[in-house]
């Protein structure tokens, strides 16, 4: 028996009916850092607190009274004694064995402290959880809350525990919500509750309200628990809502603005060359040119209406992408762009390639580097063209030595319809506007610098290498 | 005014211009583009009759033959604008197909709109070509040609 005990993977200590130990083996003495000959022969009571002694004492008759009856695994949890003083929590089975020296009792000794830190662990872990949190046992009872559980529903810790997990549904889901815990319990898994339905949960005073569940299968001693996240949505729906709204009207406004502007526009447009083909030579040159200035200005409103299109569209973040060479794109760019002759456009590409959507991107630096060129005043100009790996981030920056821009006009130029320069009349002043809201569509940042009465100008564009999916609505 | 040269080129046996004349039901709600698809075809030497209808309400009724001062003889052609008041083309298209006497049409839809949306749902109606009239060049010279060019090579119902 000595040899059966000492490989045993517990403490154990057998005594004889009066307590007192006659074998204990080495994992006892690890245990409580005693010689075993410290031991031997001393009340097993003195290796636990004093104020449990005699709980034991009686755990101990009460086990070898039940004689015949093997009292297998009387569990009972308490706290161990270390010879400084310090206590550690264990958990004690008592066993009656009869040999022919008489009855003994094994009792095996388990150091239970790293299972009570984890419990502790899990405890704080589930106490600060941002969301709601309540813990199931398999017939359906709340074992567990936190106090986002408890503020979530109104109801106090006390209320809660040990009743129905039906109790924080309408009445009407109740039944159906049963049979959904059961269909759960055959078949547990880590999921979200309700994918493809809306999930209504009811506070104490009658109210519901949306939510989701996250649903977490414990195996725990006493059967399956079930650990149940739960996050009040009304906002976010709320917010959704809007946005689809949102996103409708746009849709109806890009709508109205390419049939309802267009077409008239596009009217008044014919009947100016009606016009002007019925008057032929009769016209005169104040006439003639008074014609020439309204069709400038029709033209103008046709750019101004493409652009306003361009630009509600332009906050929907694309998800058709390809990859991506800046080298290529910019000396694309580039190569289109009218540019005066003396102009020197120096392009710098550091960045490797990426999966990104290219239209946008290519909206953005067209319009930074056009715009270089457009508001510069000198016949010659030098723009240097960046491109940059930081981080998730490639940054680009496109720096010009052009006339700079006027700190107090930095925040205007990424607002719609802010032209700078007087005399550029060519496109409807949206550039900017445009590239920001591309920029931001996508998950990245664009900004400008311009030093204070120096020249210059740089704009420094942040575009995510990694692919970004957009909240969606 | 000299018809233009395109219009005088030799297409297998005949002269297009010697082909007999379509007849064309121009539906839209702007009475000057109405006019411009007219004089934009005239220009360009195509003098086919035309007919104007305002919305799609009054082009099934001209295609039913019951307006007494605007008939139209086939074979014609439908060109039709989308966004209209009372019936709008989609809603003229659906009409249009479940007639048993007209589902046969063949209509091109003429407009300003781009929205993709419009262009799935003409098609999805079976119309024979979608037109924005912003890419037919210059007072719709590419209408014109487009339509001449289309005569060389179709037979209409």
């Amino acid at each position: 028996m000595a040899q059966v005990v000492e490989c045993a993977p517990n403490g154990v200590a057998v005594t004889a009916a009066d307590g007192n130990i006659i074998l204990l083996n080495a994992e006892l003495e690890r245990m409580f850092g005693h010689n075993r000959d410290e031991l031997i022969g001393k009340p097993i009571e003195q290796l636990i607190p004093e104020r449990y002694r005699a709980g034991h004492l009686a755990l101990r008759e009460a086990a070898t009274n039940e004689s015949g009856v093997r009292a297998m695994g009387t569990g009972c949890e308490l706290f161990g004694l270390l010879d400084n003083g310090v206590e550690f929590p264990i958990e004690i089975g008592i066993n009656v064995i009869h040999t022919s020296e008489g009855m003994m009792l094994v009792e095996t000794v388990i150091d239970i402290s790293v299972r009570r830190r984890l419990e502790r662990m899990f405890q704080r872990i589930v106490e600060a959880a941002p969301c709601a949190m309540i813990m199931v046992d398999a017939a359906g009872r709340i074992a567990l809350v936190n106090p986002q559980a408890e503020s979530m529903f109104g109801y106090a810790r006390a209320e809660l525990v040990g009743n129905s997990l039906e109790m924080l549904l309408p009445d009407r889901l109740r039944a159906a919500h049963a049979a959904h815990r059961l269909d759960f319990a055959r078949n547990p898994a880590i999921r979200q509750m309700g994918v493809d339905r809306e999930l209504t949960a009811r506070r104490k005073d009658g109210s519901e309200f949306p939510v989701e569940i996250g649903l977490n299968p414990v195996a725990a001693d006493d059967g399956s628990l079930v650990l149940a996240a739960i996050t009040d949505i009304t906002r976010r729906n709320a917010m959704q809502l809007e946005l689809r709204q949102a996103n409708a009207n746009l849709e109806e406004f890009s709508y109205a603005a390419s049939h309802d502007l267009k077409s008239p526009l596009r009217g008044i447009a014919d009947l100016i060359t009606w016009i002007t083909e019925d008057l032929g030579d009769k016209a005169g040159p104040e006439v003639e040119r008074n014609l020439g200035r309204v069709s400038d200005r029709i033209q103008r409103l046709g750019r101004v209406i493409d652009d306003l299109l361009a630009y509600a569209h332009s906050g929907k973040a694309s998800d058709d992408v390809e990859l991506v060479d800046l080298e290529q794109l910019i000396g694309g760019i580039i190569e289109i762009l009218p540019r005066p002759e003396g102009f020197r456009i120096e392009v710098q590409v550091e960045a490797k390639p990426f999966v990104t959507p290219r239209v946008p991107l290519e909206t953005v630096l067209r319009n930074l580097i056009g715009n270089a060129i457009k508001h510069h005043d000198l016949a010659a100009g030098h723009i240097t063209v960046r491109a940059r790996d930081r981080g998730g981030y490639c940054e680009i920056t496109v720096a010009d030595d052009g006339p700079g821009i006027p700190a107090a006009a930095q925040e205007r130029v990424f607002r719609m319809f802010q032209t700078l320069a007087a005399g550029v009349r060519d496109r409807s002043g949206i550039g900017l506007a445009l590239s920001k809201r591309l920029v931001e569509a996508h998950g990245g940042k664009i900004a400008l610098e311009s030093a204070h009465g120096a020249r210059g100008t740089t704009f420094r564009v942040r575009w995510p290498r990694m692919q970004w999916s957009p909240p969606r609505g | 005014m000299e018809p233009a040269p395109w219009l005088t080129r030799r297409t297998g046996a005949r002269l297009v211009a010697d082909a007999p004349k379509w007849s064309l039901l121009v539906v839209d709600d702007d009475d000057v583009a109405a006019e411009a698809v007219m004089r934009g075809l005239r220009k360009h030497g195509l003098d086919w009759p035309i007919v104007i209808a305002q919305d799609g309400r009054d082009a099934l009724q001209v295609l039913r033959g019951e307006i007494a001062d605007r008939r139209i003889a086939k074979p014609y052609l439908v060109l039709l604008d989308l966004n209209m008041p009372r019936m709008n083309g989609i809603e003229f298209l659906r009409e249009l197909r479940s007639d048993p006497a007209l589902r046969g049409t063949v209509v091109f839809v003429l407009t300003t709109s781009g929205s993709e949306a419009d262009r799935r749902l003409a098609y999805s109606e079976f119309v024979a070509g979608y037109m924005i009239k912003s890419g037919l060049g210059p007072q719709l010279s590419g209408l014109a040609k487009f339509l001449v060019e289309y005569q060389t090579s179709v037979l209409l119902p």
